[in-house]
């Protein structure tokens, strides 16, 4: 980064902020020192890649204020006594819900949690996320199929077909504080409170920490971040993560599948060495994907 | 505009001051203001478009409204209302041409850019837009929260208290740092921003 003392008046520049007679002077010297025209184009792309943090932060917060800003319901005079025989129903089935919850043993409330050192790949074996679609006859070996122009909507397949992290497999670093941090930044994902997943990650400076990467390429899925998504689920299949490799490599693929026809190529070189490796963790679910693209 | 608590002068100093917290609040008051809501999603129903589009429309608008008004671009002459439909029609305007949804020419005079900003910027968010997020994640996630809180000219005090540094020192070292960490990345892509060097040289 440069320290040249003019950088206020770049960035006033670059803000049209300058009065017009600055301006057209500034724009002269800007033809004439490559230098400056250099650092002023840098800044323009630093200036850009800030505002576009800014306004995804804008765009979660409104997806946060999304449900308290639609329409209130108006309810006539006959609509309180159906609201308070709702509100009586609910009541009973709450009762009804909680006395069959106590009923369950507790041997197997116990199996429900998973241990924590226990990589996630064995962890969630390799179940379609979906219910399984029913297969073709066989064919000798495993052909991608290339998803057909005509076919409708890549977006919503990816979403059916992403997997949801285990959120309590994270290891344990000692005492370490950012394990708090990633705690909560898992409580916060499964609330599906993505933006604050990714603003307690951020304080945990833990881009290394394998955990903090995965949660956090879940929660920028979400936010329909699908590139950055895919960045940091590529990172955990490049350092070949013991605990997450596999998953990683799954989301991976959903996501340039989520961001089509743009990672198109990618999707499909990756869809095809998946679909051409049987032993592969997700081999089923990339059949079941492929039948679902098919249709 | 319409919600009680917040002035037009009150949502422009929001927006352009250095508080996290009332930035928010200004933006949420955009956000509930269903009188401006309404507006928008009727000027989009009229021109082609459905709930859903005014929807979208409405809310790219208040993030493009906010970006013209923390660079200067809206003179205390005028009324916010106006200056706020005067983006939905042109995001509308450009919305259409792009997806080519509608021969909009023969329904839609081209409304009028709204004054202000940077063309070039408004460029790179649009058409650039999935480079600079692969370049933004070669950042950690404190990085980035420094960057952006940097852009939004917040002081090194507020940043402080937003990421838990010890003091202002702090918080200058680590966003100066986090910069310079960025700059290091963007030299390694010079295709992103090299052709507006091209395009300032010529006569």
């Amino acid at each position: 980064m440069s320290t040249h003392p003019s950088e206020k008046l770049i960035q006033n520049y670059l803000r049209g902020q300058l009065p017009a007679d600055e301006r057209d002077q500034f724009e002269k010297q800007l033809k004439t020192d490559p230098a400056l025209a250099e650092e002023v184009a840098q800044q323009l792309a630093e200036l850009a890649a800030a505002e576009q943090l800014i306004a995804s932060e804008t765009r979660a917060w409104m997806q946060e204020w999304q449900k308290p800003a639609q329409p209130v319901f108006r309810v006539n005079r006959f609509g309180w006594l159906a609201a308070i025989a709702a509100g009586a129903l609910l009541l009973i089935a709450a009762i009804y819900l909680f006395r069959q919850s106590e009923a369950v043993p507790q041997e197997q409330a116990d199996q429900t949690t998973p241990a924590v050192e226990k990589p996630i790949v064995n962890e969630v074996p390799p179940v379609p996320a979906v219910e399984p679609k029913p297969q073709p006859a066989p064919a000798e070996k495993p052909v991608a199929t290339t998803p057909k122009p005509a076919t409708p909507n890549y977006l919503a397949e990816a979403r059916q077909y992403f997997q949801e992290p285990v959120l309590s497999d994270i290891r344990r670093t000692g005492t370490d504080n950012n394990v708090s941090l990633i705690r909560q930044a898992q409580a916060a994902y499964a609330a599906t409170d993505y933006q604050r997943t990714l603003d307690l990650l951020a304080q945990t400076d833990s881009l290394r920490q394998q955990s903090a990467t995965f949660l956090e390429a879940h929660a920028m899925f979400h936010l329909n971040r699908f590139a950055a998504a895919e960045t940091s689920f590529e990172k955990l299949v490049v350092q070949n993560s013991r605990q997450f490799r596999y998953p990683a490599e799954w989301g991976l693929l959903i996501c340039r599948l989520a961001n089509f026809p743009n990672r198109q190529q990618a999707f499909q070189q990756q869809f095809e060495a998946l679909l051409n490796n049987p032993q592969h963790p997700y081999f089923e679910q990339a059949k079941n994907l492929e039948n679902a693209l098919k249709k | 505009m319409q919600r009680p608590s917040l002035t037009p002068g009150e949502i422009i100093d929001a927006l352009t001051g250095q508080d996290a917290s009332r930035r928010k609040t200004a933006l949420q008051s955009l956000f509930e203001n269903q009188a401006l809501r309404k507006k928008a999603i009727a000027h989009v129903r009229r021109y082609g478009g459905n709930h859903q589009d005014g929807e979208d429309v409405f809310q790219e608008a208040i993030i493009v409204f906010d970006r013209k008004l923390r660079f200067g671009a809206w003179q205390a002459d005028g009324s916010l209302e106006a200056y706020f439909m005067g983006i939905v029609r042109w995001h509308w305007y450009n919305t259409q041409q792009r997806n080519a949804r509608m021969p909009v020419s023969l329904h839609q005079a081209p409304p009028e850019p709204p004054p202000g900003g940077n063309p070039e910027l408004e460029y790179l968010l649009a058409e650039r837009r999935e480079q600079l997020d692969t370049l933004l994640d070669q950042l950690a996630n404190k990085c980035r929260n420094l960057l952006k809180m940097y852009a939004l000219d917040y002081s090194m005090d507020e940043i402080a208290r937003q990421m838990g540094f010890a003091n202002d020192k702090v918080a200058k070292k680590e966003a100066y740092l986090c910069r310079k960490r960025f700059r290091v990345i963007l030299k390694k892509h010079p295709e992103l921003w090299q052709d507006f060097i091209i395009i300032r040289k010529q006569p």
